[in-house]
């Protein structure tokens, strides 16, 4: 069931990211820009993997010249605002590494304040799988007030946590587990 | 000289990870096996003249089975022939140590039948129990759950101590992909099947009071509860607000419930009314840190809980208003314990819960069982190899069931409090969180009319 309507989802968002890249380019295009765009789309639960660029499309304007730049800008954007960071063991604290992907993302938050995040914190499988949920909570929370402390709104983000359950790296390994606590970004509107 | 530092290498390799585990005070290790003091129980083959041999060759192996999983007694395996028909021969039966003896008639009745169980003192020679119950006929899935009421009234016959047969235990299966599967699987291990899930986010299942509910947390875009009517499959859905909710836990009126929700940047105990969807009020109180895993005391007057306040998961115990908490999981200074999922027995003040002294560890907890008004007093640790989480007691207040991998094949298990023994319930890395379901039958309802 949860199947059937993600795939709905992913159809429906793609669909969705084609109307907004044509929205871009015209507000790019009138330079009005900074309205907040949309209410909030639903996220689908199985997102496309964190780095890869989006799949690539035809672009809607062909005859447009500067159409493939802009499209080359948006996925850098969306490239940088999606980098996932990552956490010490039974830590919400932001590491120094941390600290450097998630500056990254301030200017374009701030150049681009229609666009909303889902948070999701996750953790590796040692602990508690109750506990794990609430510690992907809190690291998601932690990523979202640090970004706050930048002046970025806070609601613009949404938290969620998977805890342990959906592990980007499978294996019992120190370097699996230290892929896996981590938090991962969706932009869910606004590009 | 090499050859001896060949001999002694692997000596090493086993005797450090040896003294790792070695518990520190405030623990005590004790997972011997205790099983001699138990009373010699036997059941005689069941006998009748209607229903096949082959059912009457199942009331006994169902019984004779129930009573050697409910840790009390030992169970003769073979009763010899000479002893198989007949009036009872109290001097025979003691000859072989029997203390206490079953025995049983089947005879047809209207949808089943009729069977006069009587259970038998061979010490004293005389009879502790006699009745008749109505079982419905064996293809019927209700049988298997009938007798079972029947092995749980020897039980409290024999020794005036409550079974656990008749009941059932909840969990949960996880996909490759994350998600779950809801599953009930019968306290013999028989009939594990999945009643609810085809995807999703399951967790933290728990029974009602009454048996015929379950509640669990799920999540997607909105974390909510979900309470599910066993036998018809019918759903209530429950949002008590927040942006998570962990771990609810009925208290023993069916109707209030305590949940951990997550508010702003941490997660604190709640109690909310099922019966109206509201009444939220918090019980726990301290920002910024995560408060979960309810568990109410039989009375409903306590209760157990995890809290990381000081910066570490342990257990604590608190009046049901929330006031007076005290640490229960053993304190010691320099250790980064890890304690998690308290379940409070429905006898008594035990409680039981998964743990490790030091979170390097995490990853192989084991079961440990407190005593809620002997707090201070050494923690019992009951397990000491693999990885064993989520415990939860049977309705006898003895027998536990939990989660374990890597010590034996992966599963649910369940473990005697008291003598230490343990089985397997039911095989599969990838099921967790169980719980034990209240007794879901009383032979008492299946009192044939006099």
């Amino acid at each position: 069931m949860d199947g059937e309507r993600n795939e709905t989802d992913n159809k429906v968002n793609a669909m969705k990211r084609n109307v907004w890249l044509v929205a871009l380019v015209m507000v790019a295009a009138t330079a009005a820009c900074g309205k907040r765009q949309a209410p909030v789309q639903p996220e689908p639960q199985t997102p496309p993997p964190v780095q890869a660029p989006p799949p690539a499309r035809p672009a809607p304007t062909p005859t447009n010249d500067g159409a493939a730049e802009r499209e080359a800008e948006r996925r850098r954007i969306i490239s940088i605002l999606e980098q996932t960071v990552h956490f010490d063991y039974d830590e919400a604290t932001i590491r120094t590494d941390a600290q450097e992907r998630l500056a990254a993302k301030v200017p374009l938050l701030r150049a681009n304040p229609g666009i909303r995040i889902r948070l999701e914190g996750h953790a590796d499988e040692r602990g508690s799988v109750e506990y794990n949920l609430a510690l992907g909570m809190r690291r998601a929370n932690a990523v979202r007030q640090y970004l706050m402390e930048f002046g970025i709104d806070g609601s613009r983000f949404e938290t969620f946590s998977y805890g342990e359950d959906r592990p980007s790296v499978q294996g019992a390994t120190e370097s699996a587990w230290s892929q896996n606590r981590r938090a991962e970004f969706r932009i869910t509107t606004g590009i | 000289m090499r050859r001896s530092l060949f001999a002694i290498l692997p000596l090493l390799i086993y005797a450090v990870p040896a003294l790792a585990q070695d518990p520190p005070p405030g623990i005590r290790l004790s997972t011997t096996y205790q099983t001699q003091n138990r009373p010699l129980l036997a059941v005689r083959p069941v006998e009748g003249a209607g229903p096949t041999g082959e059912v009457l060759d199942s009331i006994t192996t169902i019984v004779q089975r129930d009573l050697l999983n409910s840790s009390r007694f030992n169970v003769i395996e073979g009763v010899p022939q000479s002893l198989r028909t007949g009036a009872v021969d109290y001097a025979q039966w003691n000859s072989l140590n029997v203390v206490y003896l079953v025995t049983g008639t089947v005879a047809p009745a209207t949808d089943g039948y009729e069977i006069s169980l009587t259970v038998h003192d061979v010490v004293y020679a005389r009879v502790v129990h006699e009745g008749r119950y109505v079982l419905p006929v064996a293809e019927s899935p209700a049988f298997r759950m009938a007798v079972h009421a029947l092995s749980d009234q020897v039980v409290q016959s024999a020794l005036n101590a409550p079974g656990s047969a008749a009941t059932r235990i909840v969990t949960t299966r996880q996909h490759g992909d994350g998600n779950y599967d809801l599953l009930i699987v019968d306290s013999d291990g028989y009939g594990l099947r999945r009643i609810a899930g085809f995807g999703g986010l399951i967790y933290s299942p728990t029974w009602s009071p009454d048996g015929r509910r379950i509640l669990y947390a799920t999540g997607g875009d909105r974390w909510h509860l979900v309470e599910r009517e066993v036998a018809t499959g019918q759903q209530r859905t429950f949002d008590p607000g927040g942006d998570m909710i962990y771990t609810p836990a009925y208290a023993p009126n069916g109707t209030t419930i305590a949940l951990g929700i997550w508010r702003e940047n941490g997660a604190e105990v709640f109690q909310y009314d099922i019966s109206r969807s509201g009444g939220l009020r918090k019980l726990t109180g301290n920002l910024s840190t995560v408060s979960m895993y309810p568990s109410y005391s039989p009375d409903g007057r306590r209760l157990a809980f995890m809290s990381d306040r000081i910066g570490r998961p342990a257990i604590y115990v608190m009046d049901e208003d929330g006031g007076g908490a005290a640490m229960l999981s053993p304190f010691i200074a320099g250790q980064s314990s890890d304690y998690a999922a308290p379940s409070w027995s429905p006898t008594g003040s035990r409680i039981v819960f998964h743990g490790v002294w030091n979170r390097q560890m995490r990853g192989s907890y084991q079961i440990m069982v407190a005593d809620a008004d002997r707090q201070g007093a050494q923690i019992e640790q009951i397990t000491a190899r693999g990885n064993n989480e989520d415990p939860s007691w049977a309705p006898d207040g003895r027998n536990i069931v939990y989660t374990s991998v890597g010590d034996g094949p992966g599963g649910l298990y369940i473990i005697d409090a008291e003598s230490k023994n343990r089985r397997l319930l039911a095989r599969g890395e990838n099921l967790r969180m169980a719980e034990w379901s209240p007794l879901l039958l009383r032979a008492s309802d299946l009192a044939a009319r006099q």
